[in-house]
């Protein structure tokens, strides 16, 4: 029991460690990452309901596609890119060669992408809120919205980050990851206002399950939620386990 | 003495479209406290020998043995004993000297009251408190290195495996780390292994050298049981008012020219040769065309040389 708790505090405190140095590393940049993340999803917002009917259901699926693109934006493909910058600068050099667990370095690392989107998905929220008049009638499911969608989606990040074989890979590949994970699933638009295939693979996306999280939040109907949770906690588990494979920083690659 | 390190056979091929042996059946042992020099020209396969002794590196033949355990069937041991310091260091841009310390410290299971404390006494022991508030990006490329290379001290590891430490630095930051590798090795018996490509200064500090050329060890020994192959031999330093043509060098008799700088020729000939190639010497080049002429025994970078047989880089 004794080693159990010992190991445990170890994974925690190392964890939280990775993460105070990847908050440091990115300090300069935690304003245009906010940008970033934010601005995107801002302009679609205001495009889609600035313009064209505005229907309450319709005004819903915006703010709430908006949030989730956020989410997608900042936990998922910019961690992909960072993770790749990463590789080429070796760093995972200097995590291998301290004692610390891959799941630990991995948890940090996602910890510190999902908190990077705090701001620009309360910015969106409060958009929603004041400016569209969106209602959170069930808030208990926004932070499970929150956390299970930034870890499941930091996981498709880091995925790809990892099994890339470059930095420019990664970042290419997040540029293909970034449409499929938005616009192939039902994030701004209704489930059945999607082509018959897509319906089918978008439950493979953790977006859709964040999405429909959200929209529950806001009031819309409630069932499949316990089924979505569950499908983001396996992507969750699945991200952490597809990545512990993939980092093989103990590799048999030469150096240059 | 413990062994630290027991290697035994070790090989690692790269596969791919160009395989490449970089490690070719290399014995090793280690002992504890030893301050050990990895010399060998680029691509000899130094790096990918520390990385292997490191657990970054798959081996694809061989042993390896850290104190009583056995390296390649469990790589993560080698973070308990050894800190590592990587040729490429330039992890952390945007932490500040203090920071990057203290983590490496808590990562090596300091806490955080050890760590922070470990960081402020080294980094005023370099004299280092007026970077605290900068960056690494705002600090020049020598000092954000030194400063990396620092982390290898916290959590007191009993190896220390130094991979080209003192690129980048300047000659007093270089000094003062060679001072303190062999304070801490000294006093508190730290075991180091060092790869650098700087043999002059690294002659000072290391008691064991092996040299590895091709992925083999080719030699290896004392700095002075290697410099004994060269007993009876002196060096002699001309240096010159103006720069060397493009023209053939000039060769002297009874002497073998090393690879020489820009303007200085460097000659190795038989102690008993010396006064007639300070004649030659004298005798070839113009009144005022020598600026200086030294006869010094000879170095382990001399050693280098004639065991490599390829041009200083």
């Amino acid at each position: 029991m004794r080693r159990l708790w010992t190991a445990a505090r170890k994974f925690v405190v190392d964890s939280w460690v990775v993460f105070v140095s990847q908050v440091f590393e990115l300090r300069h940049m935690w304003v245009w990452s906010f940008v970033m993340a934010s601005f995107f999803p801002l302009t679609l917002l205001g495009f889609l309901l600035l313009f064209g009917e505005v229907s309450s259901e319709r005004v819903l699926y915006v703010v709430t596609g908006s949030i989730t693109y956020a989410v997608a934006m900042q936990a998922g493909l910019s961690l992909g890119q960072r993770i790749g910058g990463m590789k080429m600068r070796r760093v995972f050099d200097y995590y291998a060669s301290l004692p610390i667990s891959k799941v630990s370095f991995i948890c940090g690392l996602n910890l510190n992408a999902v908190l990077l989107c705090v701001p620009s998905t309360m910015t969106l929220l409060v958009i929603g809120v004041l400016a569209f008049d969106v209602r959170v009638v069930n808030p208990y499911l926004l932070p499970v919205a929150f956390v299970l969608g930034g870890f499941s989606l930091a996981g498709v990040g880091a995925v790809i980050g990892f099994y890339s074989r470059s930095g420019q890979i990664a970042s290419i590949v997040t540029q293909i990851a970034n449409p499929i994970l938005v616009f192939f699933a039902p994030v701004y638009i209704a489930e059945a206002a999607l082509p018959g295939f897509l319906r089918y693979t978008a439950w493979v996306l953790p977006t859709t399950h964040v999405a429909r999280l959200l929209r529950s939040a806001f009031g819309e109907v409630t069932e499949g939620i316990g089924q979505s949770i569950a499908i983001l906690v396996g992507f969750v588990i699945l991200g952490v386990i597809l990545v512990q494979r993939g980092l093989d920083w103990r590799g048999d690659r030469p150096l240059a | 003495m413990a062994v630290a390190y027991e290697v035994v056979g070790l090989t690692k091929r790269y596969h791919g479209p160009m395989e490449v042996l970089a490690n070719d059946r290399i014995d090793l042992r280690i002992t504890s406290g030893e301050i050990v020099g990895i010399f060998g020209p680029n691509g000899a396969g130094k790096t990918t020998l520390v990385r292997q002794l490191m657990g970054l590196l798959r081996s694809t033949a061989g042993e390896i043995r850290l104190f009583d355990h056995d390296l390649v069937r469990e790589p993560t041991v080698a973070t308990q004993y050894v800190a590592y310091f990587a040729q490429e260091t330039y992890y952390f841009w945007y932490l500040k000297p203090r920071e990057i310390l203290a983590i490496t410290g808590r990562l090596r299971g300091l806490t955080s009251r050890e760590a922070n404390s470990q960081a402020h006494s080294l980094l005023t022991k370099f004299n280092l408190g007026n970077l605290a508030g900068k960056t690494l990006s705002r600090l020049s490329f020598g000092q954000a290195r030194f400063v990396a290379l620092l982390s290898v001290f916290m959590g007191n590891r009993a190896i220390l495996i130094l991979d080209e430490p003192t690129n980048d630095l300047d000659p007093l930051h270089r000094r003062a780390f060679w001072d303190y590798l062999w304070e801490v090795n000294s006093k508190g018996g730290i075991t180091v292994l060092l790869v650098t490509h700087n043999v002059h200064e690294a002659e000072q500090v290391v008691h064991r050298v092996v040299i590895v050329d091709a992925g083999r060890i080719v030699a290896s020994g004392t700095p002075r049981e290697l410099k004994a192959g060269l007993e009876g031999q002196v060096r002699v330093e001309v240096a010159l008012a103006e720069p060397l043509g493009n023209d053939e060098p000039p060769t002297f008799a009874g002497c073998e020219r090393l690879p020489s700088k820009r303007n200085t020729l460097l000659l190795q000939t038989a102690r008993e040769n010396v006064d007639a190639v300070i004649r030659a010497v004298y005798d070839r080049f113009p009144s005022g065309a020598v600026s200086d002429l030294r006869v010094v025994p000879p170095t382990l970078e001399d050693v280098y040389v004639q065991t490599v047989g390829k041009e200083w880089v």
